[in-house]
């Protein structure tokens, strides 16, 4: 699947910007973007609801656009299961078996049964978590290769939350689905996606390999005499700052930068352990930056 | 066998699971012949990317730590030799210097006690070449 | 593919209400309203006899009243708004149409099985009621009443009337952001040519004392009139189904078109924002001319003009302020679960 220099106008605002990627098949890729940087936007166009200012989204070099019938091979889980429900869980799997034909209704109600989830009259009237896994378990049912899932946890307790890894995490390593999540959870996504795409202001701030990003970037605490030195400052990102000591975030080309740190003669220069949540800060915007 | 990743670990994840599964094997968790979890299985318990656990795996087998016989499974090296935990052979160590020393004051001969070896790992069933 | 099961469970799912309605306003209309009318003609009939020992004789528009026209069938006009706005409209104010359009279905698709749906069940609808009606009054005393009326003015009339009706109302809704704003545009807009006519009309009247003849044509333009009017003849039949295609392919063209992001606001092609304010206004400032005016006393020339002008302007005002409103409105229930 590929999605190929797609841009967004609404209301005359550039929501996504030239939004070129692609998914491998076999891999959970997170989309990660502050609340507005346009995520369920990006979801939308790239199953066809909305349609893209510009660019195009490819599966197998053809535009789902132009030939929506490629759209079997996607199922879209809206972070709202507003539309459907009114429908009993019988009829979604009815309607789904329509829809998708590739539908296996035996691995349905062996998922129904491991979750312990019961049939019911009204989707409606399942649990916040229930409607969670249900529709995990009806886009896995499907058998689609694409499984898009807008915020997914969103708002989920602990152990449906894990369960709902679980699945995810399960169907990838034994299926050879796709997953796409868009969250703004990092810790949830860190070590389950083997690629991230940041998302800033509508537009693909960073994409990262789950193993080179720690590779890549370095988190230590800092602390001079005096202050930071200026040449140090542009080269770095702040993290945090108490005082003298500076939590820092060195990018890329670190040799040379650590060495500068060292000839600056720090009173304390120490490796701190990086996470996503990290990075997120640093990409997408600092601590009191709120939009 | 549990496996934990530590959020705090600067080291990339499947590295962690590489250290991880070798410990287990060190302490004496892991056995030689012993069916690893599923890549499946292990990335569900884990919560982490299944491409993260072939990752490691893969790195595991090319060390020799395990190997995987297709449609059987995942198991830990019938030759693991490289990774026993030194302290523990210090300790036996310990223990056979103190059997030796006891058995000279009681008289036992060295050839009478590498008979006794003997016997023992006849009667534990011809694993004598391990070590 | 426009008659892919799951399209039709799913339209189903989410009209199922509407759909009994309309069967039963059908029934109530046909089978039920010619039960009625036997009812009193036979009453008619004693009483003539009784009191002036004559002959009730049933007049052609007895049973034009039955078949084409009343407000029987205004409620089943409204209730085929109602069916095509919960096809459509109703899509766009929950998240449903977000499902529909994620499907791996063509939107041509997508929207001509809407209409198919839509147009089948009333057709099922009315010629099942038209039968058992026309079957009621023929096996009674009355069948010769029958003989009145034709086949076009009886059956193809209204049925045509209420499929380019149905058509009409889902080509609104390709253009209205959601459902209130669908039925309301389709209502207006199906009294649009002959009420923009009355209001010009009446400006005419007040400055220039002249009466502005109808043109022939104007009934023919205004949608409202095939379901209203019993007057149904070969050249309503043909303009009625040609309207109908028409609409349909404009729709479907349309809805394809559609920029769903602006779901739940008053129109979905902002491009239509401005002419649809300048008419609005324009329409609602000279209906309040109108309405101004008719309280001078008729023959005070100037007053009358003052009064329009002050009614003109008056309406005016309040229609800008009411259409910014409106096409600022989003009516969409974002609720998360």
């Amino acid at each position: 699947m590929r999605v190929k220099h797609v841009s967004k106008e609404i209301h005359h605002h550039k929501i996504l910007t030239d939004i070129d990627f692609d998914i491998k098949t076999g891999s959970i890729v997170g989309i990660v973007g502050r609340n507005g940087a346009g995520k369920t936007t990006l979801l939308r166009t790239m199953v066809g609801i909305l349609d893209p200012s510009f660019g195009d989204v490819l599966i197998e070099n053809e535009s789902i656009f132009r030939n929506p019938q490629l759209k079997q091979q996607i199922i879209f889980v809206p972070d709202s299961s507003e539309a459907l429900k009114s429908y009993s869980t019988k009829e979604m799997i009815h309607l789904y078996k329509q829809i998708y034909p590739s539908l296996d209704e035996d691995y349905y109600l062996q998922l129904m049964e491991r979750f312990a989830l019961p049939e019911i009259k009204k989707i409606g009237n399942y649990s916040k978590g229930m409607k969670a896994l249900f529709f995990l378990v009806v886009a896995f049912s499907t058998k689609a290769k694409y499984i898009l899932l807008d915020e997914p946890t969103d708002g989920l307790d602990v152990i449906v939350k894990k369960q709902v890894l679980k699945i995810l995490v399960e169907e990838v390593a034994t299926n050879d689905v796709s997953v796409i999540i868009s969250s703004h959870r990092l810790d949830e996504l860190e070590f389950i996606a083997n690629d991230i795409i940041m998302i800033k202001d509508g537009m693909v701030n960073s994409r990262y390999g789950l193993d080179e990003m720690k590779a890549n970037y370095i988190k230590a605490q800092v602390a001079f005499e005096s202050d930071l030195p200026v040449a140090l400052k542009d080269q770095v990102t702040i993290l945090k700052q108490t005082g003298r000591v500076y939590i820092i975030l060195i990018d890329k080309n670190h040799d040379e930068i650590i060495k500068k740190i060292k000839l600056a003669s720090p009173l304390l220069f120490e490796d701190l352990p990086l996470s996503l949540e990290d990075l997120f800060v640093a990409r997408l915007g600092g601590d009191d930056d709120v939009s | 066998m549990y496996f934990e990743i530590d959020p705090k670990k600067s080291i990339p994840l499947y590295e962690q699971v590489i250290q991880q599964v070798k410990e287990l094997c060190a302490r004496g968790l892991l056995k030689p012949n012993e069916k690893l979890p599923s890549v499946r299985d292990l990335s569900s318990q884990m919560l982490i990317n299944p491409n993260t656990v072939s990752k490691a795996y893969q790195e595991l087998e090319r060390q020799g730590i395990i190997i995987t016989i297709r449609g059987r499974g995942t198991f830990i090296s019938e030759e693991l030799t490289g990774y026993i935990d030194p302290k523990k052979t210090e300790r036996l160590q310990q223990a056979l210097k103190n059997v030796i020393i006891d058995s000279h004051f009681a008289g036992i001969s060295e050839i009478e006690l590498k008979r006794w070896t003997e016997e023992i790992y006849k009667k534990l069933g011809g694993n004598g070449d391990e070590g | 593919m426009m008659f892919h099961k799951a399209l039709w469970y799913q339209n189903y799912k989410q009209t199922r209400m509407i759909i009994w309605m309309t069967l039963a306003l059908f029934v109530v209309f046909l089978p039920f309203q010619s039960t009625l009318a036997l009812e009193t003609w036979k009453e008619l009939q004693e009483q003539a006899q009784l009191v002036d020992d004559s002959i009730y004789e049933v007049q052609q528009w007895d049973v034009l009243q039955i078949f084409s026209e009343g407000g029987l069938a205004i409620l089943v006009t409204l209730s085929i708004i109602v069916l095509a706005g919960m096809l459509v409209g109703l899509e766009r104010n929950t998240r449903r149409n977000d499902f529909t359009f994620s499907l791996p279905f063509y939107r041509n698709d997508l929207f001509l099985a809407k209409w198919f749906y839509g147009a089948i069940l009333i057709s099922l609808f009315h010629s099942v009621n038209f039968w058992i009606a026309y079957f009621i009054i023929y096996q009674s005393e009355f069948a010769s009443a029958l003989y009145l009326v034709s086949w076009t003015e009886i059956f193809w009339g209204p049925l045509l009337g209420f499929l380019f009706f149905f058509t009409f109302s889902l080509f609104i809704g390709t253009i209205a952001g959601e459902l209130i704003s669908q039925i309301a545009l389709t209502i207006v807009f199906a009294i649009f040519p002959l009420g923009l006519f009355t209001l010009i009309q009446g400006l005419i009247d007040v400055h220039f004392k002249y009466y502005l003849n109808q043109p022939v044509w104007l009934e023919y333009v205004t949608p409202f009139m095939y379901v209203f009017s019993n007057t149904s003849t070969i050249a309503t039949i043909i303009t009625a189904i040609a309207f109908t295609v028409f609409f349909l392919l404009l729709g479907t063209f349309l809805y394809k078109k559609n920029k769903i992001e602006h779901n739940g606001e008053f129109l979905i092609f902002k491009r239509l924002n401005l002419p649809f304010l300048i008419l609005f206004s324009l329409c609602f400032s000279l209906l309040g001319g109108m309405i101004i005016s008719s309280l001078a006393p008729w023959n005070a020339d100037a007053l009358r003009i003052v009064s329009y002008w002050i009614g003109f302007t008056l309406f005016l005002l309040f229609s800008l302020l009411i259409a910014r409103r409106l096409l600022a409105m989003n009516l969409m229930i974002s609720n998360k679960a």
